[in-house]
């Protein structure tokens, strides 16, 4: 409410972020001085395989990681101009939920499985809204209706068990929804979901998403999705985004060497069969004890001697979005046009 | 049915009871694979690709059908007689760590199939359990008295392939192998079993629910809905011009790097109905874009559009 109408902060912007677990064996890095804005409306996608620190990075985010000293942070969180990191629980607990929701991959873990399901969504409408049970009924069959479930009023009677997961990961958006958020983060919706139903759920996402005119953060390891249903990317490799610009400028111009490793790996329905994959080789390293230099260097095909001991940080290309690290990145052909996307 | 056929599977049925309904999780499946071939099996979730996978390997005895691996009936051994053709059918799962017994060396691990066949020369079972490891990549002097949770989802799952390489298999069945690995990995175990396909002869059998996967390794690709087949052609045929709507669905949905989602909605709208009360007439109609009086009426038969292109749609969309 005391945003400044004239120079209105961005919705959220995260400044040099560490999370780290301290752990027996050592301090893993998990998010390792990440950086990133998103705008309001927009559609962030945040691409890596596991490991990368994508989920860490989200759960950092909303706060929702183990209270008892384990986790070390360090940076900001900036929503809307608030640093989150720096509020007490009680007012981060407004937040949470209300303002920045949360939908996770598995549909049947995050509900209660003996609880209705028109009680788990009035519980946020009569708790948080404080909202009349009565009108609470009603905005729960109003949810459930706008996220697809046939039968809104008698579905409010049933329990988790019986919805198939689809239905579930509906329901789990509807919850979201109750508060009108306006930053929904979204990890992995989809993956537990076979790919008809992926479809059905991804185009939920963006209706509600731009019905709400909300921001979403859409965390996926899939490079498919990402490229269908995001404005914005950033990979992750071991804890730090290596690459951020806009998603079809991404698909279309990979700069980082490991971003085209991950589109190349992946086999295309284009090709014929048994076309050979270009795997990446090694695996990624471990968080406990994260290489010098370029934390790629030892899978790069391209890498050369300073790549072993300088670590490349996250830079905008000259006069467009389009950052990355990487000490030798890829040609961009349209480096020179200046055109962008 | 040609000389090299290795697998002839006739109209298998499996059947459950639950909740006192019986129904059967596949049925009328036919396929044949011959020697050398890879086939591949996809659909959704539910759909009856495991449970084909499995009553294929006798686990459990199809209900009703015929399983002829190298011309042999399986369905009618017994436990014991079944046993020593398990050596030439094997199968790998999806979760490469759990299918792995944590609390034991992985040099134990993958000789177990042959002290299980009977072989007690140590310095044999040694040197083929170093093969085979070196066959899927893996360093024998490392590996071989680490246990499971030292390694990585990608090393279990070559783990597994070397467990299922050592007995000198003619058919793997692979059970979404690739599915619980990321995507660098990925690559790699899907080249690893195209290498060893090549290697050791082998004939495989490969279930995933990914589209790409499957045509990316196989020579001819099944696609199941509900317990039953809907289609079966050559990987690339099948891809270029699917000729079942329920394919054809699939392709759309299938998110690929560089699509741009349209807002037209998705292609295939609705869910799997329960296999415990099917649709009359073609199991699809429901969900299917262009179903008529007769996809609920009549049951389409399973039948050849063109040479070695099989469709089970009144209306099918190329061929005839």
């Amino acid at each position: 409410m005391a945003d400044n109408q004239s120079t209105k902060p961005p919705l959220l912007e995260v400044n040099n972020l560490y999370t780290h677990f301290d752990t027996p064996r050592g301090i893993a890095h998990a998010v390792d001085g990440v950086s990133f804005t998103l705008e309001r409306g927009r559609t962030l996608g945040i691409v890596g395989e596991s490991g990368s620190g994508k989920s860490v990075l989200s759960r950092t985010i909303i706060d929702i990681l183990a209270k008892d000293g384990s986790v070390l942070y360090d940076g900001e969180i900036l929503f809307e101009g608030r640093d989150l990191r720096s509020l007490p629980e009680k007012e981060m607990r407004e937040i949470r939920g209300r303002e920045i929701a949360m939908v996770f991959q598995d549909p049947m873990s995050s509900l209660n499985p003996v609880k209705k399901i028109g009680k788990q969504i009035t519980e946020v409408l009569t708790k948080r809204l404080g909202m009349t049970k009565k009108a609470a009924n009603l905005r729960a069959a109003e949810l459930i209706d706008s996220v697809g479930i046939p039968d809104a009023e008698q579905q409010l009677g049933r329990f988790p068990m019986h919805l198939s997961g689809g239905m579930r990961q509906r329901v789990a958006i509807a919850i979201a929804m109750a508060c009108e958020p306006k930053l929904l983060i979204a990890d992995e919706p989809t993956t537990a979901l076979d790919v008809t139903i992926q479809a059905q759920i991804l185009d939920l996402l963006r209706e509600q998403q731009r019905e709400r005119n909300m921001s979403v953060i859409l965390i996926t390891h899939n490079l498919g999705i990402v490229s269908g249903y995001t404005d914005d990317v950033a990979v992750m490799y071991a804890g730090q985004i290596v690459e951020r610009c806009a998603t079809d400028e991404l698909v279309s111009h990979p700069r980082m060497p490991y971003t085209e490793a991950l589109m190349n790996s992946a086999p295309a329905l284009a090709d014929p069969p048994h076309t050979r994959l270009n795997a990446i080789p090694g695996l990624p390293p471990n968080l406990l004890n994260v290489p010098d230099g370029c934390r790629f260097n030892a899978r790069c095909p391209y890498v050369q001697e300073n790549c072993k001991t300088e670590m490349p940080t996250l830079t905008a290309d000259a006069n467009s979005d389009h950052s990355f690290a990487c000490w030798h990145p890829l040609q961009n052909e349209m480096a020179n046009g200046g055109a962008s996307a | 049915m040609t000389d090299n056929t290795l697998l002839e599977v006739e109209d298998i049925t499996v059947e459950y009871v639950t909740q006192g309904h019986r129904f059967a999780a596949i049925s009328g499946v036919t396929l044949d694979i011959a020697e050398g071939e890879t086939v591949g099996l996809v659909g959704e979730s539910g759909c009856g690709k495991s449970t084909t996978a499995r009553a294929i390997i006798q686990l459990p005895t199809p209900t009703a059908g015929k399983v002829r691996f190298e011309g042999q009936e399986l369905t009618e051994l017994s436990h014991a007689e079944m046993r020593p053709i398990r050596q030439r059918l094997q199968i790998i799962f999806q979760d490469p760590v759990s299918s792995l017994n944590p609390r034991r060396r992985v040099k134990d691990i993958i000789a177990e199939p042959l002290f299980i066949s009977g072989m007690k020369d140590k310095a044999e079972i040694d040197r083929k359990v170093r093969e085979v490891l070196n066959a899927v990549g893996m360093d024998p002097d490392i590996t071989m008295d680490r246990r499971p949770h030292q390694f990585s989802g990608g090393q279990c799952q070559r783990i597994c392939i070397a467990r299922a390489l050592i007995m000198e298999p003619k058919l793997i069945v692979c059970d979404e192998p690739v599915s619980a690995l990321d995507v660098s990995v990925q690559a790699q175990i899907l080249n690893l079993l195209e290498d060893m396909k090549e290697r050791y002869g082998l004939t495989l059998l490969f279930i995933s629910h990914d589209l790409a996967v499957v045509k990316n390794i196989s020579d001819r690709v099944a696609v199941m809905y509900l317990g039953k087949f809907c289609e079966l052609a050559d990987s690339a045929r099948i891809y270029e011009a699917p000729a079942h709507p329920y394919t054809a669905g699939l392709m759309a949905t299938f998110p690929e790097i560089g699509d741009k989602v349209t807002n037209s909605g998705p292609a295939l709208t609705g869910e799997i109905p329960s296999p415990l009360n099917p649709p009359s007439g073609c199991r699809f109609r429901t969900r299917c874009p262009q179903a008529e009086e007769k996809c609920a009426a009549e049951e389409p038969e399973f039948r050849e559009i063109e040479p070695g292109h099989l469709v089970a749609c009144h209306f099918p969309l190329v061929g005839e």
